[in-house]
């Protein structure tokens, strides 16, 4: 209504204008009180909402398109940028390390990829293994103490994560609980920290409630005379599971894979406590490329291949369930 | 199928598996009261040694004031614009609503060194100096998705015929808002904002790239005597924050009996 004609005779413009003009003068009496409170609510609701999304715009978006355009100029000597375009930082992460400034880790950067995927998966493995039965457990449950046990769940989500890792390795430590326990069954006390198994076990502790929660929440949907019905039908209790509750409980399981995966793969705390100098993960990387080896623009180049590979794991996994449903309605 | 040996074996699992989950914090919880040089388990001992000297290290406690400060503040911002905007995405059919509620989900995905890296890089470019409104500016992005879902939960089963009756009687928007819609909304609000208070408390990974010695927060403090220096304080205030992320919204959630920690999760 706004646009100009691009060609056209005085008359033609003078049309334009009165409509425009009847369209403004008429807009408040055509429109009833339910259409302006309508409206009104419109306006209101997108700014709103506009308010969250500019938090977001500036203090996430802008960033990250910053460091994409950082990651595009070259490192000078100690630590500084040159704002000359290069590719030298996508060759170093992804082909091999060229020579940038004092800090060589490049052509490290598929390898502690890879190895970050390795861990997100075996990590995601053991929590399914460990958390199903406690979901389920949750969801079937008819006790009082439901409450209270759900609050047992989700609790350690509170603990700050450095004091959990923390935790992990009083237990793990040479002078921790299973080196104890080692020496009481004749083995000796030793350490069972800075090695594969140390980050791993970590990550599932820490990460077990994000498995549990959805695998409970779907469980606890499924209606007891569906179990019951399978029962009567002559199912056996293992049949019965296998047949109703188990593909029920599934879009928990695959909530709490989504999660779990996402947030190991992630994860600085987990390598950097428990692990040895070869457990290190891709945020340890970005770490040190950035703190110590001063590399502001292979930091970024490094940050963005590892949004491009979670963008691309999210877009996958969106198959199955949405952002919004996984963080949203199930959590 | 209660009372049968299959549901007794998953009970004992679900036993196992939370004494998995909980023991490790037990473990800090009583090696901190441990009178020796060396944190061992189990126990040799009980003193409060190391409780006198994390009590009396200014250095300690002042990155416990840090953290705070930092929480507090983060939980306020986050919870002020989560609010706002859940409000605007539940009271509205937004176009495009599923893309751009994922844009404030994001913080929860992407890991934290890159938000911190990223973060750090735009600020210093901009030229904001390094104090509590940078730490604050920081978590509140990280949390910020936190007091959104919690309150947009609450919203979806708020009746909204009840905002219509308040207005038909008479209220005014503002006198809506404040006294009908906020009390409804409050659960969701309170525990939204505990949330992003107790992770703005906690968080590490994102924070090391934003703290001065000036700023340093509790975790940052942690960290450091764990890799250079570890002396049983660790333990003690290991245990102050469990005291402070578990112990006092549980206080909290008893004194106003909202259940604000189960609806958060």
């Amino acid at each position: 209504m706004s646009g100009q004609p691009e060609t056209g005779s005085g008359r033609e413009y003078a049309d334009q204008w009165l409509a425009v003009r009847s369209r403004i003068l008429n807009a408040p009496v055509l429109m009833n009180g339910v259409q302006w409170f309508k409206a009104r609510k419109r306006v209101l609701a997108t700014a709103q909402a506009g308010i969250g999304l500019f938090w977001m715009v500036v203090f996430l978006l802008a960033p990250l398109l910053y460091i994409l355009t950082l990651s595009f100029w070259e490192s000078g000597t100690a630590g500084t940028i040159v704002q000359e375009f290069t590719l030298e930082n996508y060759y170093a992460v992804l082909v091999e390390s060229v020579s940038l400034s004092s800090f060589d880790v490049g052509n490290i950067f598929l390898l502690v990829l890879w190895q970050s995927l390795k861990f997100g998966l075996s990590v995601t493995a053991v929590t399914l293994v460990l958390g199903y039965v406690p979901g389920y457990f949750l969801g079937r449950s008819e006790s009082r103490w439901l409450p209270v046990l759900l609050l047992l769940v989700v609790l350690p989500f509170w603990v700050p994560l450095i004091v959990r890792y923390y935790a992990w390795m009083l237990v793990l430590g040479e002078n921790g609980v299973i080196s104890w326990l080692s020496e009481l069954v004749g083995f000796g006390s030793q350490s069972f920290l800075y090695n594969e198994i140390a980050v791993v076990s970590g990550l599932v502790q820490v990460l077990l409630p994000f498995m549990i929660l959805p695998i409970y929440n779907s469980v606890a949907k499924i209606e007891d005379s569906l179990i019951e019905s399978a029962k009567t039908m002559g199912a056996n209790p293992v049949r019965a599971f296998y047949e109703v509750s188990l593909p029920l409980s599934l879009p928990g399981v695959v909530a709490g894979c989504i999660l779990v995966f996402i947030l190991a793969v992630g994860s600085f705390l987990a390598p950097a406590l428990l692990g040895g100098p070869g457990d290190q993960m891709i945020a340890n990387l970005i770490e040190r490329t950035f703190l110590r080896g001063q590399n502001w623009p292979l930091a970024s180049a490094m940050s963005i291949v590892y949004l491009a590979v979670l963008f691309v794991m999210i877009t996958a996994f969106n198959r199955f369930v949405s952002l919004d449903e996984l963080f949203g309605e199930g959590n | 199928m209660r009372g049968n040996p299959l549901w007794t074996a998953i009970k004992a699992t679900t036993a196992i598996v939370y004494l998995f989950l909980l023991a490790p914090l037990i473990v800090v919880v009583a090696v901190s009261f441990n009178p020796t040089q060396f944190a061992t388990f189990p126990p040799a001992g009980f003193s409060l040694e190391w409780y006198v000297e994390f009590f009396t290290h200014d250095r300690m406690l002042g990155s416990l004031f840090n953290s705070f400060v930092v929480a507090g503040g983060s939980a306020i911002v986050a919870g002020v614009v989560g609010l706002i905007s859940a409000l605007g995405f539940v009271r509205y059919d937004i176009r495009w609503k599923n893309v751009l509620s994922s844009l404030l989900f994001l913080p929860m995905i992407i890991s934290p060194v890159v938000i911190g890296v990223a973060l750090t890089m735009f600020l210093t470019r901009i030229g904001m100096e390094r104090n509590y409104l940078y730490l604050i500016v920081g978590h509140s992005t990280l949390v910020l998705p936190y007091v959104f879902v919690t309150v947009r939960a609450q919203l979806y089963r708020f009746d909204q015929e009840l905002e219509e009756a308040a207005r038909t009687l008479g209220a005014n928007e503002l006198e809506t808002f404040v006294e009908v819609t906020l009390p409804l909304i409050m659960p969701g609000l309170g525990a939204g904002m505990l949330l992003a208070f107790v992770i703005s408390f906690g968080e590490f990974t994102a924070t090391q790239f934003w703290v001065q010695p000036q700023t340093t927060t509790a975790p940052i403090e942690i960290y450091t005597m764990v890799r250079t220096s570890l002396t049983p304080m660790i333990n003690a205030m290991a245990t102050m924050l469990i005291v402070v992320t578990v112990v006092v919204p549980l206080v909290l959630d008893a004194v106003l009996g909202k259940n604000l920690i189960l609806k958060s999760a």
